[in-house]
């Protein structure tokens, strides 16, 4: 009887801690489904309909089966694809390499890693004003300072060729500390011991790197990376301010097409229909990432 | 038991406050209705395109609010670059927050008020006392499908200034600017300067190299005869061979780098705003910002007449005062265009921005006040032509601008780059019809 009633009472009392818990989570649940997820649903039905602000017809899959025949969001697909594999890998691999340097206790270590963490933490559009100035053919301080080495000057944004290879640099340049904040965390993880070792057996700093430093990093690695391919593929601010897309549509990516459609030209549900499609890519890609990636994350230490 | 109890007392303290609220807010209705009808409350909307632009229509609001206490007009400077206005009037819409009245582009006219963006004014310019006052253009270039949906008051030409004292320095006499586009191509050449490694220093003559509305482009077509768009049969038409020999006329002028490379549509990247150039496509807004800046320059600059090939037209865009179509104050809004079109305004638009008149009652008086400006001014009105009114303006200008910009870079010859930019828009257009 004694056990049946203690059984009883906790059970009342579970029931009546539930409602309170609920009460907490609710407004993080409220904030996801009519944040987040009611719009995806109103992005998704809004791709099936001719939607121009006003009006609105339903047209089933027309918008989808018109995008590979718009050389613009091909282009764009290009250009983004492009853009997200040139950003992260430099970005990465510098932040890695600047990572490791600065766990050394180098002098100075804090104000390198202030200075190269400040340019994440700018407005995207205050720094791509910035480069716009760098970047100027005429005045620029990127073409003064080449003309000093002898290098002719440069049309950087205003070259279909270069453009795109300027803003990537620009992007790298603003990414860099947050890669490298990031692997720092990861490499003060990393325990001592393991380096004490690899120097008591006489390991060089690359057999090191090799087989201790970059192994161990492998979940920080797998994490920058799928956030990385998810904020890259929806590079829009720099391309916006710098370029608006040219010169000769060297510099659109698929959400400034969206936005351009959208907003520019009233094809609501097309660029909708260009939305849904970014999210299915990433979407894949991430599950992809996320299927061979966490298999190499795994690296306990026996 | 406690968790009832802090239930109970977060229900209050939530009751609590909401009730305060409403109490106050209560008390500030119950106040304002204690003092008097409420003024109405207008939006104005109007592109900054620079300092005297701004200066003039903020002033010009305070004036109107000055003289009529019960209407309260919010001005907000909003961007100059079309696309950005369209995103911001996208929005407004979106939010219903559309302005009162806006300050519209001859281009907005067909791409919005063929959307049903703006009220129809038919029945406020019918009944308004100084209609036979205006020009006729003006007031047809605010008809969509015969409805008055704007009311046109400024002529923007783009004008062809140079610099005087650039073209004593290259031996050219400063007083006969460049008529045929030989001799824009022959001065554009001889103006140029470059530094030792051959590069730009100051442009012969401004080419842009991103243009995405096409201001600076079509007049050259239209020159050769093209009618760019057909504004009767509502079709594309700049793949012709007009068009194709105006586009090779251009790439073959770019090449002869006489330019420094910018924006068309970002007015501060304009070199000749900076003197870093001789010749250079402006409005009579960035004239009289420049000579605002530096009132030394008003006696360096020249103005070119309109030039000819086949046709004698230049690119004329007009500014409109439209009302937006769910305003809840039209009447109070008229009030407003009402005194931005009165005589005095008028004339203070011309003497602040430089923009020419559209009353009859101020033509003579306007060619007196500066004959040499003010005739080339006229001479742009009468021959200029803007763009064109029709719904998908915006989609032709995106094609268009394509073929632009893969021509002077070289990737398709001008026929190419035209040709294929005129069948995917007309493929595009099919598609949504």
């Amino acid at each position: 009887m004694r056990l049946r009633s203690k059984r009883v009472s906790t059970k009342r009392r579970s029931s009546q801690q539930e409602p309170i818990g609920y009460l907490m989570i609710a407004p993080f649940y409220l904030f996801l489904i009519f944040i987040v997820l009611v719009p995806v649903v109103m992005n998704v039905l809004l791709s099936l309909t001719d939607y121009d602000l006003r009006s609105m017809h339903f047209v089933g899959l027309r918008n989808y089966i018109a995008l590979p025949q718009d050389i613009f969001f091909t282009t764009s697909v290009r250009n983004t694809i492009v853009y997200t594999f040139f950003t992260l890998l430099f970005s990465m691999g510098l932040g890695l390499a600047f990572a490791v340097v600065l766990n050394e206790n180098i002098r100075g270590g804090r104000i390198f890693r202030t200075a190269i963490f400040i340019p994440f933490v700018t407005s995207m559009v205050a720094v791509s004003m910035i480069w716009l100035w760098i970047y100027d053919p005429s005045n620029g301080i990127l073409n003064v300072a080449l003309s000093l080495f002898g290098i002719p000057k440069q049309q950087w944004l205003y070259d279909p060729n270069l453009a795109m290879a300027s803003i990537i640099v620009m992007s790298i340049w603003k990414l860099l500390g947050y890669n490298m904040v990031v692997y720092l965390a990861g490499l003060q993880s990393i325990p001592a011991y393991l380096y004490e070792a690899a120097k008591i057996d006489g390991a060089r700093f690359g057999r090191v790197f090799r087989s201790i430093t970059f192994p161990l990093l492998s979940p920080v690695t797998f994490f920058l990376f799928v956030t990385g391919i998810i904020s890259n593929f929806n590079v829009f601010e720099q391309v916006k301010v710098m370029t608006d897309g040219g010169p000769d549509n060297s510099t659109t990516t698929v959400v400034h097409q969206i936005y351009d459609r959208a907003f520019n030209n009233f094809q609501m549900g097309y660029g909708s229909a260009m939305a849904v499609v970014l999210l299915i890519v990433i979407a894949a890609i991430t599950l992809v990432n996320f299927h061979f990636g966490e298999k190499g994350t795994d690296v306990g230490i026996d | 038991m406690k968790s009832p109890v802090r239930i109970v007392s977060c229900a209050c303290s939530i009751l609590l406050l909401v009730s305060g609220l409403s109490f106050a807010g209560g008390q500030k209705e119950s106040a304002s209705a204690a003092s008097g009808p409420k003024p109405a409350e207008i939006t104005f909307w109007f592109p900054s395109e620079n300092p005297a632009n701004d200066a003039y229509y903020s002033g010009a609001a305070t004036a109107f609010m000055a003289k009529n206490p019960s209407i309260k007009i919010d001005v907000n400077p909003i961007p100059s670059n079309a696309g950005d206005i369209e995103t911001k009037l996208n929005a407004a819409l979106l939010s219903n927050t559309f302005p009162d009245v806006f300050l519209a582009y001859l281009v907005f006219i067909g791409t919005r008020g063929s959307r049903g963006d703006f009220a129809e004014l038919d029945s406020y310019i019918n009944n308004w006392s100084e209609k036979s006052d205006i020009y006729p253009s003006s007031l047809e270039m605010g008809k969509y499908k015969s409805h008055y949906v704007g009311l046109g008051f400024a002529p923007a030409p783009d004008i062809l200034t140079y610099r005087k004292d650039y073209f004593r320095e290259a031996g050219i006499d400063p007083n006969k600017p460049p008529t045929t586009w030989e001799q824009l191509a022959d001065y554009a050449v001889r103006l140029t300067r470059r530094d030792a490694d051959g590069n730009v220093i100051r442009a012969g003559f401004d080419m842009p190299a991103i243009s995405p509305a096409l201001v600076f482009v079509e007049p050259f077509f239209r020159q050769n005869g093209s009618k760019v768009i057909d504004e009767v049969n509502q079709v594309p038409a700049f793949a012709d061979q007009a068009s194709i020999d105006a586009l090779q006329y251009l790439v073959d002028l770019y090449k002869k780098n006489v330019s420094i490379p910018y924006n068309f549509q970002k007015s501060d990247t304009v070199p000749f705003m900076s003197g870093k150039s001789a010749m250079s496509y402006i409005t009579p807004s960035q004239i009289a910002s420049l000579i605002q800046a530096d009132p030394s320059v008003a006696d360096k600059l020249g103005y070119a007449p309109v030039m000819g090939r086949k046709e004698k037209v230049d690119f004329s865009g007009y500014r409109l005062f439209t009302i937006g179509a769910k305003s809840k104050e039209k009447d109070a809004s008229w009030k407003f265009i009402e005194f931005l079109m009165s005589s005095e305004q008028v004339w203070k638009r011309y003497t602040d921005l430089k923009i020419p008149v559209v009353l009859n009652s101020l033509k003579e008086r306007f060619v007196q006040d500066n004959p040499q400006f003010n005739s080339i001014l006229v001479d742009y009105v009468q021959h200029g032509k803007g763009k064109a009114v029709v719904p998908w303006t915006s989609l032709a200008n995106k094609y268009m601008a394509l073929a632009y910009e893969e021509a002077i870079n070289g990737k398709k010859s001008p026929a190419n780059a035209l040709q294929d930019a005129q069948t995917a828009l007309e493929k595009e257009l099919s598609k949504s019809n």
